[in-house]
């Protein structure tokens, strides 16, 4: 089924989240129409929607395959008093939340504080997120997002992308190199889609709707502050597939460190136990394992 | 706190087995964290913590200060023509918006107000950081992918 703004909006029970509604067949890239809209005045809460995009990005440049007719492709433009990098996590669990309510996905709820339970049960579908901002389905990666401030933080564009209906044989991610050593190009063979994983198609124009739905939410309580912050770090770390006993690699800047994730910080920032037993706090950089 | 106390707290914390350390004293923060080099790092944070992004600040900046620790060595010169871009939050520092693309600027460019200088990224928030002033690129602090603390110097603008 087409993307259609109509439909998205039947579905939508915001106040200003999608109050409007930008679609294109195709563009560059999602955020980059969502910036020149916003630098020229759009109301908050719009959202910028693609069928496809020939320039989606990841990180730093990383090229997104964003094919026609499968995935969603959508940046929200937000204008928040000041930029607060949890936002991410925000936008990270609104999008698990809405693949487990259209889709047949269970939510995997981890209890990382008993490192000894099963991490995944191999027998059900279950979305999950990796520090900071990927969406996985059954471990692998089915979404990404990228957040950018622009304007000295006064305009922030939050972009989300979805493999939703992609076949088995599509190409989708390709694994960037930005980072330097230590991290081979191995997202290729980790990256799935709603469909490769649950076997059924899903409704682009509800999933697109209830991402919003959800992100307002959460989003109303993020720029509250204090404990709503706290309640949504709570929430990340639940379905988090990355803390435990999760052995990860963390590429920051030029430097990599070996460690196990522990925990999430209040201000989203991850704990790692490194191998000498040291903790470290990670805010930036990009997790692998 | 003057500068005198400064440089003894420096040496202080640098003697200490404590990792980090961090003086809230008449609305003056003084942040210390030590390095995986052993060193002790040194970050002005600024007034106002939870203030909205102050990227760039006219220099009121002390270039005598101790500067052992301070991962950026290159000097800072002085004078109310100067502008020194901070970090508005902790997070890593790009030069490029991708990997074999040009740098924003380069050191000697002329840039106006308003134009990119860099990114600093945290948990995937790109966050582009314009100039304020239209001026030329003195100095470029901090070398791309590195690590930045809310509040370090990263370009130093002389305002045209």
């Amino acid at each position: 089924m087409e993307i259609d703004s109509q439909r998205i909006k039947n579905y939508l029970s915001t106040e200003f989240i999608g109050s409007e509604i930008y679609l294109y067949d195709k563009v560059g890239s999602t955020n980059d129409i969502a910036k020149g809209l916003a630098v020229n005045g759009c109301k908050e809460g719009a959202v910028v929607i693609a069928d496809s995009q020939s320039k989606g990005r990841g990180r730093l440049g990383r090229k997104w395959e964003s094919p026609a007719g499968v995935g969603i492709y959508l940046s929200i433009i937000l204008k928040p008093e000041r930029v607060i990098p949890q936002l991410t996590l925000v936008a990270g669990v609104s999008v698990a939340e809405a693949i487990n309510r259209i889709a047949d996905c269970r939510l995997q709820i981890a209890d990382f504080k008993n490192p000894k339970s099963e991490i995944r049960n191999p027998k059900l579908v279950c979305v999950s997120l990796k520090w900071p901002n990927d969406i996985l389905i059954n471990g692998k990666k089915a979404g990404g997002i990228l957040t950018e401030a622009i304007s000295r933080g006064k305009i922030v564009i939050v972009g989300i992308g979805i493999n939703v209906n992609n076949p088995t044989s599509s190409p989708l991610l390709q694994g960037g190199e930005w980072g330097g050593e230590g991290f081979p190009d191995e997202l290729k063979d980790k990256a799935t889609s709603i469909m490769i994983e649950t076997g059924n198609r899903t409704d682009r124009n509800l999933l697109t709707a209830e991402l919003l739905n959800k992100f307002e939410y959460w989003y109303r309580r993020f720029v509250k502050g204090g404990v709503h912050v706290i309640k949504i770090i709570k929430r990340w770390k639940e379905l988090s597939d990355t803390l435990g006993h999760r052995k990860v690699k963390v590429n920051l800047g030029d430097k990599v460190f070996d460690g196990v994730a522990l925990d999430l910080e209040n201000d989203g920032s991850l704990l790692i136990q490194l191998n000498d037993g040291s903790l470290k706090k990670i805010s930036a950089g990009e997790v692998c394992y | 706190m003057d500068l005198r106390e400064l440089k003894r707290l420096v040496e202080l914390f640098e003697r200490s087995s404590i990792s980090e350390l961090e003086i809230d004293e008449k609305g003056t923060r003084v942040r210390m964290r030590k390095g995986g080099e052993g060193s002790a790092s040194l970050s002005p944070i600024g007034h106002a913590p939870a203030s909205p992004p102050n990227q760039t600040k006219s220099i009121p900046h002390k270039t005598d200060e101790p500067t052992a620790g301070i991962k950026h060595k290159k000097v800072v010169p002085q004078g109310e023509n100067y502008i020194i871009v901070e970090s508005p939050m902790v997070g890593t520092f790009y030069r490029a918006p991708a990997e074999g693309a040009n740098s924003y600027v380069m050191e000697g460019d002329i840039i106006e107000k308003g134009q990119v200088l860099c990114i600093v990224e945290a948990m995937k928030l790109m966050n582009e950081i314009e100039s304020e002033v239209r001026g030329r690129i003195i100095s470029i602090l901090v070398e791309n992918a590195h690590p930045v603390e809310f509040g370090e110097p990263m370009f130093v603008i002389e305002k045209l």
